[in-house]
Order: structure tokens, then C-alpha cells, then sequence
């Protein structure tokens, strides 16, 4: 194995980057050292593959895309930010590092302080040391015990050494810890000792409480099954929790949204593409992910969709067998990722707002006397103050008020405060009970 | 910079936006093709140099001009490149099975009277393109912009604002990592 500064000056000799002493060394090394020639040839010929790789070429609707992103999102160049260092003086970090420096003493001389008063004295024995020899010469060890001085009383505390014999054939206690009803040993007129803070003799141990967690274990089943046996399971599934994150895993994306949209139109959800989304549907030859944000639906309605969504994938399969998108779809119940995804994606949790209203449409976080006067307003009008309660178990009908949205899926790119997200936003209802929020992703994988 | 760029940068502040996308072709291939390198998978390219662009027209007023506007362009894409690489290192392991795309080309076909040659240029290209893959963002980007577009040390310590020093060391980690991993490829 050649030592790393040998390695360290091939590296530099295959990047060019070599100076004239630096290359008299090498060439010493490479007269001296097969292992240093061969890594050398393989190192260029590694550099040379990578220089081969052929090149390769934006697609001819990457401009028209930019446009497009500028124009749908609006984007304006930023006026050039001005430099705050520009305003501090030297002085000021000088200030700013003594300000930490004075910050970080002050919490040290805390935590030391209170670190370094907890008692420590209490009774305690150690092994016989030739500190106070035994003058007459026994063979006997000598134990030093160190007791409280209670003769000091009033006083501070003061430590004595007492002088104990070991009988030959006597064990001899190591620690001797006085009770704490006892009387002091010394001088019986004195209180007794006071008993000892527990944590002088152990150090504190921090308690750690177990909480229970519940994780629910992704659901697949085949999209064409749902409705059948093998697809209990996602049924069964829906009604546990109150939001769910569906993958569906297809073979071209923006074919798999279309039939998708096709669904939607066929069970009365108002589907809103974000204007991206609808760009990139221009060009089903590039690969997109798409992902749909739909809420206030039943377990039913959701099983009805898909269904839906089924069948028309069977009836393009039926036309052509490659022109199947679906196969699989995964079910897992939301979780705070999903949701942090969501708010990325769209620029604000849409499953807080959706839960944020109560059954009969009252906000809830708005006073309740604002409510209550406008209902009585809408009331006096001949309007009515509340609504109809909404039934979850009944089909939708015609004239829905179903809403979805779907935005291109890309970490990189999110479609956040787009005027069809605000538009989406602005439109939407109050949540029924017990209806689901449903975050869909269609990921082209091209299997 | 070119006169040409400079024009057409005064256009797209004073609020013209197709001026910016003459500049969007006149420098997509180049980006795009580093970019693919660097994130292997021609979707995901064409994302980042998408976004690279959208950053770099809305930074647009920051351009000083004292480089050439091409450097500062490959400056904002590399590094959209590396964040998403980063970004992307936990959500992988997720999707790692699920899709299959190496994002490796079909080989020229103009080399397809010669089949043989073809085939051992895509194998090639496969592996080393596999390779990379499995490097970190800070060794691939680095690898890229010296063996791909023959840049210099001082000129790649400026695009990813870090010391001459990181660049060689980063360089040297790179190519020994590199040979290993090809080198347990071909066992």
C-alpha cells in the first residue's frame, strides 16, 4: 500500500496540477515503485473514461418550460440584496464575542457552583496506609476511620482520623454508617445527625419514561382488486385513521394522471391543475410525477374512485396491453413527514385548515359571536343561519362540491402559492365528519 | 462577458423575459449535460437545470459581470445539483427497487453498424455512470467539472466557493474512491 502522500501526488499529477518539484518526486517514485505505476495507469485511464462519456443534450423544450415556470409563477428578478456587513463595525463583533464569552463563564460558574456544593462529607473508611504508622511495631493493620467531629458542633464541620485496631481473625467493617435514630456517639447531649441527601451517596439517574407507539404497516393491493377480496384490506384499512398517503406506482406519468382526471370528472371531483402541472402534461414524453391533495371524502367515495380509476385503465388494456398504467397502488396512513411534504409542496398544510373547521362549518378559529351574528343576520334575511347537515354516507351527487388539487411532484419546484393552489384554497369547504384526507402521488417508474 | 449577454441581461431586468430564454438555449446543452452527470437521471436534470435557470433569472440583478456569465450560471447550477443530491440521499433508500432508471442514454446510433463496439461503449458508460452514482455530491461534482470539462482548480474553487486546498483534496478522495468502486465492479 503506497503511504498517502504518494497517492496524494499522483492524484495531483493525473489533474494536471503539478508543480516542477513536485514532478521530480514523482518521477523518483514511479522509477522505485511498480504499485505507484500501476495505480498511475489506472487512475488515467479512470480520467480518461470520464472525459469519453458521451454528451448529452437538454431536450429542445427546456427553454419554452423556463418561460413558461416564469410566467405561471410569476417570477420577477430580485433587486440585488445590499450587504449587511457593511453596516457593522469592527467593534461590534468584538462586542458580540465578549457578549458569548461572558454568557458561556456565567453558565460554567452555574453549573460548576452548584455541581461542586452538593455534600460530600459523610462518613467514609480507607484502606490502611502507612500515614499514622503504628509506633509499637504490630504486625495488626491499621485502619483509619474517618468519623464526624462532633465536638464542633455549632461549628464547621471538622474531619478526624481515629486510630482502629483489627483483632487477628475479626473482620473488620469497612464503612461504618451510623443509624439514624442514634444518638452522636461522641457527645449524647447533641442532636443526631440529620439524614443524608440520597444523592450524596448515588448520583442522580435520569428517568426515562417508555411511551407506546402506533405504527401501521403500509397496505398494497393490486388497483384492478380494491373492490374484490383481495383488496379487504384496503378497505378495512380507510376507516382507522383520518388521513392517508396513496402511491401509485405507473408506467408513464402523465398518462396515468389523465386517466386519473378521467376518474375525477366521472365521480364529481372538481379536479384544479396547477398551470406547471399542465405544462408538463404538454409533453407526456418527459417523465413527471404528479401529486393530488384531495380531502373531505369518505372511505366509500374514495373506494368508489378508484373503482373508477380501475376501470379505466382496464378499457385502455382492453384497447392495447402496454397502454396499462397501473398495477399496485401503497396505502400508509399520514404522518408528520407527509404533512411537511404537503406544506412544501403547496405552501401550506392543507389538512390543518381542513381540520380546523367543525361539522356545521363553524370556524374554529374565529370567536363565536362573529358566527352567531351572522348567522342571525342570514336568519332575519330569510336565509337561514345554519346549514344543512351534511350526510358522509350518501353517493356525491351532481353538482358536488368534491375538490382535489394536483401539482407537478417535485421536491425542487413546488407549485406553493400558484393561483390555481390560492384559487383551490379559496374554494374550499368545510370538512364533513369523518371524511379522509387523501395525499396521492403517481410516480412514473416506466416498468 | 459577451457583449451579446450582456444585452440581453439589460433586456430581461428591464422586463423583457424572452430575452432570458435566448440565454436558456444558448447555454442549456452545456449545464444539462454536467448536471446529468452529476444527478444521473434525465428527469431529475432536467428539473435542476430548470431550476437553476429560475434562480439564476430571479438573481439575475446580482450579476456583477465580473466573470463570465456562462461561470456564473455553472456556479448556480452545481450547486442546485449537490443540495438536491442531498436532498434526495434519504428519499433513494425509500424508492431504492422501485424504479429501475440508471438514466444511462442509448448508445450513438450511428455506432450501430458496429454493434459490438456499441454494446461495450454503453457497458462502459453503465458502469462508470454506476460509479458515480455512488459517490457523494461534493466527489462527483468535483470529478465532473475536472475530467468532463477540463476545469481548473482555481476556477472549480471558485464556482463551489471553497479553497484550493478542499478542491485537491476533495479531487484525490474522489478519483482513489472512484477506482475502488470500479475496481469491485469488475470483480
Amino acid at each position: 500500500m503506497l503511504p498517502e502522500q504518494d497517492r496524494l501526488l499522483l492524484t495531483a499529477y493525473v489533474d494536471g496540477e503539478t508543480s516542477a518539484r513536485q514532478q521530480r518526486q514523482l518521477y523518483k517514485l514511479l522509477r522505485r515503485s511498480g504499485e505507484a505505476r500501476e495505480l498511475l495507469r489506472q487512475l488515467k485511464v479512470d480520467g480518461l473514461a470520464l472525459h469519453e462519456l458521451p454528451r448529452v443534450s437538454a431536450h429542445p423544450a427546456l427553454a419554452d418550460l423556463v418561460l413558461q415556470a416564469i410566467q405561471a409563477r410569476r417570477l420577477k428578478p430580485r433587486p440585488r440584496p445590499v450587504p449587511v456587513r457593511a453596516y457593522l463595525t469592527v467593534w461590534a463583533g468584538y462586542a458580540a464575542a465578549a457578549a458569548v464569552l461572558l454568557v458561556v463563564c456565567s453558565a460554567s460558574y452555574v453549573f460548576f457552583s452548584r455541581t461542586l456544593d452538593q455534600p460530600t462529607n459523610g462518613n467514609f473508611a480507607t484502606n490502611g496506609s502507612p500515614k499514622n504508622p503504628n509506633k509499637a511495631g504490630d504486625a495488626v493493620d491499621l485502619i483509619e476511620v474517618v468519623v464526624k467531629d462532633g465536638s464542633a458542633a455549632g461549628g464547621p464541620e471538622q474531619l478526624s482520623v481515629m486510630p482502629v485496631r483489627e483483632q487477628p481473625g475479626e473482620t473488620t467493617p469497612i464503612v461504618q454508617v451510623p443509624s439514624v435514630e442514634d444518638t452522636n456517639p461522641f457527645d449524647p447531649d447533641l442532636p443526631p445527625e440529620k439524614p443524608r441527601d440520597p444523592s450524596v451517596v448515588t448520583a442522580p439517574v435520569e428517568m426515562v419514561q417508555l411511551q407506546m407507539v402506533d405504527i401501521a404497516a403500509p397496505v398494497i393491493v393490486k388497483l384492478q382488486e380494491i373492490d374484490q377480496a383481495n383488496g379487504k384490506s384496503f378497505r378495512e384499512e380507510l376507516p382507522k385513521a383520518n388521513g392517508f398517503r396513496i402511491e401509485f406506482p405507473c408506467r408513464s406519468g402523465s398518462r396515468a394522471f389523465e386517466r386519473f382526471a378521467a376518474a375525477c370528472k366521472a365521480q364529481d371531483v372538481a379536479l384544479t391543475v396547477d398551470q406547471s402541472a399542465t405544462d408538463r402534461l404538454k409533453h407526456p414524453h418527459l417523465r413527471a410525477n404528479y401529486a393530488i391533495y384531495l380531502d373531505d371524502v369518505t372511505p366509500e367515495e374514495l373506494t368508489r374512485l378508484l373503482q373508477q380509476l380501475a376501470g379505466e385503465d382496464k378499457k385502455a388494456e382492453a384497447k392495447k396491453p402496454v397502454e396499462s398504467q397501473f398495477d399496485r397502488v401503497v396505502l400508509v396512513r399520514l404522518n408528520r413527514r407527509d404533512r411537511k411534504e404537503l406544506t412544501e409542496l403547496l405552501g401550506t398544510d392543507p389538512t390543518v385548515k381542513a381540520s380546523a373547521t367543525g361539522p356545521l362549518g363553524t370556524d374554529l378559529h374565529k370567536p363565536l359571536s362573529d358566527q352567531t351574528g351572522s348567522q342571525i343576520a342570514a336568519t332575519l334575511a330569510g336565509q337561514g343561519g345554519t346549514p344543512p347537515r351534511p350526510d358522509g354516507t350518501k353517493p356525491v351527487g351532481k353538482g358536488s362540491d368534491h375538490l382535489a388539487l394536483a401539482v407537478p411532484y417535485t421536491p425542487l419546484r413546488p407549485a406553493a402559492n400558484s393561483a390555481e393552489v390560492k384559487r383551490y384554497f379559496d374554494n374550499r369547504k368545510p370538512a364533513r365528519v369523518g371524511t379522509l384526507q387523501i395525499f396521492l402521488v403517481i410516480r412514473e417508474t416506466g416498468a | 462577458m459577451s457583449a451579446e449577454d450582456h444585452q440581453l441581461i439589460t433586456e430581461c431586468l428591464q422586463g423583457d423575459p424572452t430575452a432570458f430564454g435566448v440565454l436558456v438555449r444558448r447555454y442549456q446543452d452545456r449545464l444539462y449535460n454536467t448536471v446529468y452527470r452529476m444527478v444521473g437521471s434525465t428527469e431529475d436534470a432536467q428539473d435542476v437545470v430548470q431550476e437553476a435557470f429560475l434562480n439564476a433569472y430571479q438573481a439575475l440583478d446580482g450579476f456583477k459581470g465580473d466573470s463570465l456569465f456562462f461561470t456564473w450560471l455553472y456556479r448556480i447550477a452545481v450547486n442546485t445539483a449537490i443540495s438536491y443530491k442531498r436532498k434526495r440521499r434519504i428519499a433513494l433508500s425509500l424508492d431504492a427497487g422501485r424504479n429501475g432508471d440508471q438514466g444511462i442514454e442509448l448508445p450513438d446510433p450511428s455506432e450501430f453498424n458496429r454493434p459490438g463496439h456499441a454494446l461495450e461503449q454503453a457497458e462502459q458508460e453503465r458502469r462508470i455512470q454506476t460509479a458515480l452514482n455512488r459517490l457523494s455530491a461534493e466527489h462527483r461534482a468535483v470529478l465532473i467539472m475536472k475530467d468532463m470539462e477540463g476545469q481548473k482548480y482555481e476556477a472549480m474553487a471558485a464556482i463551489l466557493q471553497v479553497p484550493i486546498g478542499t478542491i485537491r483534496s476533495r479531487l484525490h478522495r474522489a478519483r482513489l474512491e472512484l477506482r475502488d468502486l470500479l475496481e469491485k465492479d469488475e470483480a
